[in-house]
């Protein structure tokens, strides 16, 4: 695995921050999370990281909101998070085609390839979180 | 029904899930095999971009490893030597683009995003037919 000109390739702590607050907020919550997330990114490292956050995170917040609401089932959470995370590190890499131009085609298959291992964790870990954030509510309305 | 019960009473994974997962690593192997098979010219010719627009372009051929500062709104020192080009200096901030090491192979590249720069090794005779397409 070559090292991966993208932020947030690998580590999808982030998206799953973002994937959790779509599943409790609805669409306006995750699209929040993921323009707070990608405002951190602009002031820790740059405008080139923060326009990659932005484009990757929305647009991934966007399609996943889609197939939750399109899909009977299909997929699982896992599924989910795996779609989330490619259209994740496509969208930041459709920013670094506009800026550095088409030699970025060189990492595709490598984004793509961490995208499924990050998103098939985030997907699972978000479904746990899920789970256990609606039973602590359950809890308090008893 | 909200996202999270939609969550809730999905599978934790499902064979589309798997499918999925297969088929984008499939993909993406044969995508890299290719990028990296193509040795077909002896010579590797390293070009240089700075927003998408050619600024450099040199022959890694049998001469001794020289330095080339490429940009003078960064600094950025690549290192050009018989087998690979690397980057050995760069003002950015991820530091990414020195991390990467020296690239050996035609299609392989370094990027460096927060500058804006990319080198590209490519084959002398792809390069050839690249430059006749283009003009
Ligand atoms: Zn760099």
């Amino acid at each position: 695995m070559p090292e991966l000109p993208v932020p947030d390739a690998k580590l999808g702590l982030s998206n799953l921050a973002v994937m959790t607050s779509l599943c409790t907020d609805g669409i306006t919550g995750g699209l929040c999370t993921a323009a707070f997330k990608a405002f951190f990114a602009l002031l820790t490292r740059g405008l080139t990281a923060g326009l990659m956050s932005f484009s990757g995170s929305m647009l991934s917040t966007f399609v996943m909101w889609l197939v939750l609401k399109c899909d009977r089932r299909k997929f699982g959470c896992v599924g989910i998070g795996i779609i989330g995370a490619v259209v994740h590190n496509i969208g930041q890499l459709m920013i670094a085609f506009f800026v550095i131009g088409n030699t970025v085609r060189y990492y595709v298959p490598y984004l793509i390839i961490a995208a499924v291992f990050a998103g098939a964790f985030t997907g699972i870990v978000n479904s746990v979180l899920i789970i256990l954030v609606s039973s602590a509510e359950n809890t308090d309305h008893r | 029904m909200s996202l999270s019960d939609n969550i809730r009473n999905r599978k934790k994974f499902t064979a589309f899930d798997v499918a999925l997962a297969f088929v984008l690593i499939c993909v993406s192997v044969i995508l890299i095999v290719f990028q990296n098979a193509n040795t077909s010219g002896d010579r590797l010719r390293a070009v240089v971009k700075k927003n998408g627009v050619i600024v450099q372009s040199f022959l890694l051929d049998d001469t001794s490893p020289f330095e080339i500062c490429v940009d003078d709104e960064y600094s950025v020192v690549l290192l050009a030597e018989k087998d690979g080009v690397s980057v050995i200096l760069s003002d950015c901030t991820d530091k990414i683009c020195v991390n990467t090491g020296k690239i050996t192979k035609p299609g392989q590249t370094i990027v460096c995003l927060p500058v804006r720069i990319s080198v590209e090794l490519f084959a002398e005779n792809e390069q050839n037919r690249l430059d006749g397409v283009t003009g």
